[in-house]
């Protein structure tokens, strides 16, 4: 049986002049992604699969966030693209945090997370292409046991902004999950159960954030106090 | 507000915390975050009990609760879709704002305030984080980078 079908369309042949040859990649009938470059379509692929996994699986949870390992604990921080999650996990690993992932947090049926460890997608500030950084070029190890979660960092990027952080309510922390979460429309019942679990032993921050750099020194702080 | 009012809750999954209840509605998919005042009162919403029957039976869980805090509360688990529709409905025109309830109730008011916040849980595609390159988008935002536009014919591809 087959649950997802994709299909590539590789432009090959000569070039003709004022004709542009797009390479095609279809997810079933529905036209994914049409570019000129092959990696733009594998990214597009790469994408599109880990989406597709994340709300069909039953092996976990999937939840937009980014996720790093410190002492024993989980830094979650959901959110969505252009929020500064990848510059916060960036910024914890230059701490000698351990690397979980910059895209999905993993959680099982305890509410622990597990790595889903891709190089992380750093964006060129000029041409907001995404480059692939492996977490070792900061010097920092991948995590591999599942972690209970004891910091959700609901933030976002602000020009100018300090980092003045609120305390949340574990029912907030359940609706930010909730915001992110990739399969709770389908499985409401099992959402609230896992994220639940998650938010019940953290500690959940929420603010507006200038640098990384004063976030994370903060926040380590006040982990470690 | 009609005399014979008998709001009932929606049938709703729910989950209890320390002093707080999370309510998923999954008609709408909307979620919503209830502080102890206004679950113990949507949790009284039986579709069977007139708000003066209400008013008795939640003094044990709200102690000093009124009639006019549990409106107040109405009004907001109203607004919020958490009642079934007809089962309460208030006339404002004849009827205090939420604001002149809450001035006049004063400082019983602060301590005891409803507080219900909701959320719209997105859809797969809502929530994923942004398009790559190449895929097909229909506004900039959509795209990690930034960039929707066409490359010779449409459809329109982050770029």
């Amino acid at each position: 049986m087959v649950d997802r079908l994709y299909s590539f369309f590789i432009s090959g042949g000569q070039p003709r002049r004022g004709v542009r040859s797009f390479h095609l990649l279809f997810g079933d009938i529905q036209n994914l992604a049409r570019t000129l470059h092959e990696d733009e379509l594998l990214g597009a692929f790469e994408s599109d699969l880990n989406n597709y996994i994340g709300r069909s699986t039953s092996n976990g949870f999937f939840v937009h966030a980014g996720v790093v390992g410190w002492k024993g604990r989980a830094i979650v921080i959901p959110g969505v693209s252009h929020c500064g999650k990848t510059m916060l996990v960036k910024e914890f690993l230059q701490h000698g945090a351990s690397y979980y992932s910059d895209e999905f947090a993993v959680f099982d049926e305890r509410g622990y997370v597990s790595a889903f460890a891709k190089p992380l997608g750093i964006r060129d500030e000029i041409s907001q292409r995404q480059v692939r950084i492996l977490p070792k070029e900061f010097g920092n190890e991948t995590g591999v046991e599942a972690l209970p979660v004891g910091l959700l960092l609901f933030t976002r990027y602000q020009e100018f902004a300090s980092w003045k952080p609120k305390v949340m309510t574990t029912g907030g922390g359940v609706l930010g999950l909730l915001a992110n979460a990739l399969a709770a429309r389908e499985q409401p019942e099992r959402a609230l159960t896992i994220l639940e679990r998650v938010a019940r032993g953290a500690q959940i921050l929420t603010g507006e954030r200038g640098h990384a750099r004063d976030v994370v020194q903060g926040v380590l702080d006040r982990l470690t106090n | 507000m009609k005399r014979d009012a008998r709001p009932q809750r929606t049938n709703a999954l729910s989950r209890e915390l320390e002093d707080e209840l999370i309510v998923y509605d999954s008609e709408t998919h909307q979620a919503h975050s209830l502080n102890h005042t206004a679950a113990a009162v949507w949790k009284a919403c039986d579709g069977k009990s007139t708000v003066a029957d209400m008013v008795t039976s939640l003094e044990k869980a709200l102690p000093g609760i009124d009639r006019r805090l549990l409106l107040v509360t109405l009004i907001e688990l109203q607004a919020a879709g958490l009642l079934v529709k007809g089962t309460f409905s208030i006339d404002r025109g004849n009827s205090s704002s939420r604001r002149d309830m809450i001035r006049k109730m004063g400082k019983i008011a602060a301590v005891a305030l409803p507080i219900v916040i909701s959320i719209v849980v997105p859809t797969a595609s809502m929530a994923l984080s942004c398009l790559a390159l190449g895929q097909v988008c229909t506004k900039n935002s959509d795209c990690c980078s930034g960039r929707c536009g066409i490359l010779g014919l449409p459809p329109k591809v982050c770029f």
